[in-house]
């Protein structure tokens, strides 16, 4: 297996974009990503892609070919509903490592509905889950939200500073969705407009139009036909899918932690090695599930992390550095994409008025969680 | 839930969601009658109610599950 390096990311912004197409959302996030890796149109050998509904969902891989200009590489179009971009990163990064391509792009595009979803993307819905709204998106984790309240492992205050965080981080992000909201209070969150009980509208992602692109090469190559200086490489990248549960479509029981085990293991390194983290938060109580299952801290110990600053810009462990699913937005097809981007920015030193650790961090991780129950999961070092 | 959903689905908002574990431990999402959305909490004792709710494509009646919480029992053990 060759060493995958990750030459260059871009990000369309995250948002509401009705005079854009799919094809001009994607070139955009492509032609950042081949800029910033220094590559040209003419050097992907592969593409990876993935959306999660339509107009985008329509074999997005090839809708963005032929607007970048029709080479004939191989197309592999991918969806995993949120999770989508990770599952993407998984396939191509086998193809690179295993010798099969030098140097592929992987890119994720979305233009989602504004409205309410009819389970968009997600087969196992069934028709009198939709008649009944029993499987409406958010659903699941404000379940979860009552569900860890109830057991007193987060308190509603808690939850909301996730809000806080991820607002204020969003604000100095220029492809976030939101951007204006640098000074929210726990209060602010609270007394937001109620939506999925315990859930107020400054606890739920938005469902978001946006793309992301990622170039990844071997590293051996990178370094020669590239001229790559250093370039951040790909210490694990997994994805699962659920074993046989009782009932749940998002995340079934454990599976993060054996996601996580998996990754760990792959990379040789351990959830002390990480310096940031972007975790899968559609609401705050997703990230505080994700941080505990991926064993960033002792199980109920989250919250508290989050009350003392730990995972702000500044704090020990910097999670969600782009505002995340919650503010960032949520793009299904580019999201996880969009949280690579970030942590190879920040690995890079590039974060801008975001950046953590004065660009000293050298471990970040992702995980996206999709519906089916799917959830990926990468390592990247540098 | 504080809104109304996208077709086709025929509630009311607001409406209360949960998961009601059976007896054998499988878990069923499920919608609550003969109660208001916020006296649902997690818990509770409920029993099953054949409801009417809505209809289907062709207008056929369509008769679902849905579960009240049984009277007098408000809270059992944690599972």
């Amino acid at each position: 297996m060759r060493e995958v390096a990750i030459l260059g990311v871009g990000v369309h912004r995250f948002g509401r974009f009705p005079d854009k197409s799919v094809q001009e959302m994607g070139q955009v996030a492509i032609a950042n990503a081949l800029d910033h890796a220094g590559v040209s149109w003419k050097d992907i050998e592969a593409v990876y892609a993935g959306a999660v509904s339509p107009p985008a969902a329509g074999q997005p891989g090839n809708q963005l070919t032929a607007a970048m200009g029709a080479t004939g590489v191989p197309v592999v179009n991918i969806e995993t509903a949120c999770s989508t971009g990770g599952t993407c990163l998984f396939s191509a990064y086998h193809v690179v490592a295993g010798g099969f391509y030098d140097t592929v792009l992987v890119v994720g595009v979305e233009k989602m509905p504004s409205g309410p979803l009819a389970g968009a993307g997600d087969p196992s819905v069934r028709y009198f889950e939709r008649l009944m709204g029993t499987s409406v998106p958010g659903l699941a984790f404000a379940l979860l939200a009552a569900r860890q309240m109830k057991e007193g492992r987060a308190t509603l205050q808690q939850l909301a500073r996730i809000s806080v965080r991820s607002h204020k981080n969003a604000s100095l992000t220029p492809y976030a969705h939101y951007q204006n909201y640098p000074n929210l209070t726990i209060e602010d969150v609270l007394t937001s407009r109620m939506v999925l009980d315990p859930l107020t509208m400054l606890m739920l992602c938005p469902f978001d139009e946006g793309a992301a692109g990622v170039v990844i090469c071997a590293k051996e190559v990178a370094l020669k036909r590239f001229s790559a200086k250093k370039p951040v490489t790909i210490a694990a990248v997994v994805t699962t899918s659920g074993t046989y549960d009782r009932y749940n479509i998002i995340l079934n029981q454990g599976q993060e932690k054996r996601t996580a085990k998996l990754a760990y293991e792959m990379a040789s390194l351990g959830p002390k090695d990480i310096d940031l983290a972007q975790l899968e938060d559609e609401a705050p109580s997703g990230e505080v599930e994700a941080a505990e299952g991926l064993g960033l801290c002792a199980p109920g110990e989250y919250p508290s992390l989050v009350m003392n600053g730990e995972t702000d810009l500044g704090g020990r462990l910097p999670v969600n550095t782009d505002g995340g699913y919650l503010s960032r937005g949520n793009a299904p097809g580019a999201a996880t994409l969009a949280s690579i981007a970030e942590t190879v920015w920040q690995l890079r030193g590039e974060a801008g008025p975001r950046q953590v650790k004065e660009g000293k961090a050298k471990v970040g991780l992702v995980q996206g969680l999709g519906a089916g129950p799917n959830c990926a999961m990468a390592i990247i070092k540098r | 839930m504080r809104f109304p959903q996208a077709p086709p689905w025929q509630g009311t908002a607001p409406y209360a969601v949960g998961r009601v574990e059976l007896p054998e431990g499988v878990l069923i999402p499920a919608l609550f009658t003969e109660c208001k959305p916020e006296d649902v909490k997690i818990d509770m004792e409920v029993e099953l109610a054949l409801t009417e709710f809505g209809k289907d494509e062709k207008g056929n009646e369509v008769i679902t599950f849905m579960f009240r919480p049984i009277a007098g029992k408000t809270e059992r053990g944690k599972r």
